[in-house]
């Protein structure tokens, strides 16, 4: 986890967000700071879907800047993290369905080799396990990546079911499912 | 046992499931979370299980972290880019809107799923406010019997704060039907000491009659006149036409009535409760069709009085409204109202008709209630009323109060501890037909010289009949009665001394038995059966008045040699009619002896059924 996010993660991003800024700097500073929290975790979320940077970061910045409008008009933010969370998470789908066909999974982004091992066998030793992680994640579906990721970034479960716009025992199977599948491709004994 | 086996076997088989493993993995809450923590570390199987799941997410992660080739972040320029676009929608909106946001924002936080308790209490509260405030709004359901017992109470309270009161009514008696309406005004002054009672009218044209006037040709008004037949014709008591004994008589008159408590306001804005009686038709002629009693809700005071009467071809309406009351001293009132103020104590003449006669202001309409003498039937319920008035406020016991028969009455004298006791005495009596009170305290007693006091002599064998000495008193109507019954029944076979002392003997047993209870079913059992309508009912709970409504009716075998299967037996209580003396033979001494025979009944036991 990254120094900024680690940053962030001792905000109350979870808190209720005040509605009572009726003032439009006031309002921009709010925002803006909240951008500065929450940034590189959309960001990477957003990356870590789209696979296409250039997306990733526009799609991050209009998330934001729909936080500042929502709240502009007076509405009212519970959980500003789970809310970001859930924008992203619209736009990341409505973005992956305006695209004519599906692209098929980036193995490339997904899956990016660390600095090669020493040696030849710890080499080996680790594109066998690269590979099985692959064929793991490789089995997941759209949505079970979507919820993977959200857990990444830290989102408690609570707030994934928010994202998500699920049940909360709903989403404790669906993770349990997705791990399954990991322990399963990446069992070592 | 079984399940402490049972339990134990299941902690020693239960592990958690995988889910539960990721979420104690995950830190979140678990409803098992301790159970499992602890469990992992004894059970090594769910602790490899634990460590499998914890080395597929780190690998997962690592190779997540891995994919970014350093920490990922959104690139530097993309602030600046983003701060301008903020600029620019700024721009755009304006300022914040302020009331549709605060609006927007209390209702969306009540909605919020992380909100559901403030709505709770939310809703919870203003359910509360509006219960509350229909409550204060609505007005208290009060029964109609609450509401004489309140107005009964009031009137009391009133006449204790004045020495000697005297009451003074002012009405406005409107008569009214569908050829033409009629108005009088009508004043009253009631002398509750002296029981006297003087009336004044003024017809429309307001010409007032002489106070305390006798002169026959002093016309009265025909409105009045009629009401006064009205009154008449239902032995109601004119003294106090509004009175919660009146009601309580037009309502018993009203057949087939159904009652209901109404609430209203008054001209002046005070609240009013109003008590309605309608009846089922059809009415005989004379007949009262329908009774409002209308008592103000703020001191229960009755206000008003509207009786319905079926004429020849219609209902006329007469209403009674108080234009004025008022509770003051004897001393206080115009000597010119009654004349020469009557000495304190002194009896009326003719205690028997004062209530039918009380003031001679039309000597015609008011001659013929002069001569009315009660019947001997007359006399023994207005005896045994005026026993029953006396046991209910507990005087029939231990106080020297005597009951005996007058010139054409029945007369209640006697000394009680004080001018409070008096007036419950006098207000208990109140209302009674045929029955004149003389009741003193002990000041008012001290204060008359004994040679003076015309009472001492009855005060004196009130005294003795206390002793058991009853049989130089004056013989009662009920006395009489008793003694005829034992000399034909129980103590017929004895013959002087012998059965005089057998005759006071069972009568002493009845007398001196008494309890107190209050039952005035049985002052109802009687006037009920005087009128033939037989609906009484009597709970035979205290001897006392047993005994003599068992006299009155003078046909206590019947309890014992009726038939067993009547209906009313199986309700274990005894009804009025269970007493008539048509179909029981008189002279059965041991009814008395039996406790009025009410062992006798299958089932009746006297303690145990109230008897």
């Amino acid at each position: 986890m990254d120094e900024s996010y680690a940053a962030s993660e001792g905000l109350p991003l979870d808190a209720e967000l005040s509605f009572s800024i009726r003032n439009s700097s006031a309002l921009k500073q709010r925002v803006t700071k909240v951008f500065e929290l929450l940034r590189d975790p959309v960001y990477r979320y957003l990356f870590r879907i789209l696979g296409d940077p250039a997306n990733a970061e526009d799609l991050t910045q209009e998330v934001f800047l729909r936080l500042y409008s929502h709240l502009h008009g007076g509405g009212g933010v519970a959980n500003v993290r789970a809310w970001v969370f859930r924008v992203a998470h619209n736009l990341a789908v409505d973005h992956q369905r305006k695209k004519v066909h599906l692209e098929p999974f980036d193995a490339p982004t997904w899956y990016q080799a660390p600095d090669p091992a020493p040696c030849a066998e710890d080499r080996v030793l680790e594109d066998e396990r690269q590979r099985r992680l692959q064929r793991a994640l490789s089995e997941l579906s759209s949505e079970e990546r979507h919820c993977l990721e959200l857990r990444a970034e830290g989102l408690s479960y609570q707030e994934i079911a928010d994202v998500l716009d699920i049940r909360l025992p709903t989403l404790v199977k669906y993770l349990g499912r997705i791990i399954r599948k990991l322990v399963k491709q990446t069992a070592y004994v | 046992m079984f399940s402490f086996w049972r339990h134990r076997l299941f902690r020693q088989t239960w592990h958690p499931s995988f889910e539960e493993l990721m979420l104690h993995l995950d830190g979140e809450s678990v409803p098992k979370g301790g159970r499992v923590g602890t469990h992992t570390k004894n059970c090594w199987s769910c602790r490899l299980r634990l460590e499998k799941i914890d080395h597929a997410i780190s690998e997962f992660m690592e190779s997540r972290n891995a994919t970014f080739a350093g920490p990922p972040a959104l690139p530097r320029q993309a602030l600046q880019n983003f701060a301008a676009r903020l600029d620019r929608l700024d721009n755009e909106c304006g300022s914040p809107r302020l009331f549709s946001g605060l609006i927007r924002e209390y209702t969306e936080g009540l909605f919020t799923q992380g909100s559901s308790p403030r709505l709770a209490i939310f809703l919870a509260s203003l359910c509360l406010i509006v219960v509350v405030f229909v409550r204060l709004k609505l007005p208290q359901p009060v029964s109609a019997k609450e509401i004489l017992f309140q107005v009964r109470q009031a009137e009391a309270r009133q006449m204790m704060q004045v020495s000697a009161p005297v009451i003074y009514e002012k009405f406005q008696l409107r008569r009214s039907s569908r050829s033409r309406l009629e108005t009088v005004t009508w004043e009253i002054w009631n002398d509750t000491r002296n029981n006297r009672m003087r009336q004044r009218v003024k017809d429309t044209r307001d010409a007032a009659l002489p106070v305390g006037s006798a002169s026959a040709s002093t016309p009265i008004p025909p409105l009045l006149e009629d009401f006064g037949e009205v009154f008449r014709s239902h032995e109601a008591d004119l003294a106090r036409p509004l009175s919660p004994s009146n009601y309580e008589l037009w309502r018993g008159s009203v057949s087939q009535e159904s009652e209901k408590v109404l609430h209203g306001t008054l001209a002046d804005g005070d609240k009013a409760a109003i008590l309605k009686v309608s009846g089922r038709g059809p009415f005989p002629i004379g007949a009262v069709v329908g009774v409002e009693f209308t008592v103000r809700a703020a001191d229960w005071h009755p206000v008003g009085q509207r009786l319905l009467v079926q004429r020849q071809d219609e209902i006329v309406d007469y209403s009674l409204g108080e234009i004025a009351f008022d509770v003051t001293a004897l001393d206080a009132v115009p000597s010119s109202i009654f004349g020469q103020p009557a000495p304190n104590g002194t009896q009326i003449t003719k205690p028997a008709v004062w209530r039918l006669a009380p003031v001679p202001v039309h000597s015609d309409f008011w001659a013929a209630g002069a001569d009315l003498l009660p019947s001997e039937a007359d006399l023994t319920a207005a005896e045994v009323e005026a026993r029953y008035a006396i046991h209910s406020v507990r005087a029939c016991i231990g106080r020297p109060i005597a009951v005996r028969l007058g010139v054409g009455g029945i007369e209640v004298d006697g000394v009680v501890d004080s001018d409070e006791r008096k007036a419950e005495v006098l207000l208990a009596l109140r209302g009674i037909p045929h029955v004149a009170a003389a009741i003193r305290s002990v000041a008012e007693e001290a204060a008359v010289p004994p040679a003076a006091n015309p009472d001492e002599a009855a005060l004196h064998s009130a005294g003795r009949i206390q002793e058991g000495d009853r049989a130089e008193q004056p013989k009662l109507a009920i006395e009489a009665l008793l003694r005829q019954f034992f000399t034909e029944g129980k103590c017929a076979g004895r013959q002087g001394s012998v059965q005089s002392n057998c005759i006071q003997e069972e009568i002493a047993n009845l007398w001196l038995a008494s309890g107190f209870s209050e039952n005035r079913n049985i002052i109802t059992a009687i006037i009920a059966d005087r009128r033939g309508e037989r609906k009484g009912c009597i709970v035979a709970s205290d001897k006392c008045i047993v005994a003599a409504v068992i006299q009155h009716f003078h046909g206590v075998a019947g309890t014992v040699y009726q038939t067993y299967d009547r209906p009313t037996n199986r309700k274990r209580r005894l009804r009025a009619h269970d007493l008539n003396s048509s179909d029981i033979p008189c002279g059965c001494s041991r009814a008395i002896g039996d406790g009025a025979g009410l062992p006798r009944f299958r089932g009746l036991r006297k303690n145990l059924h109230s008897v």
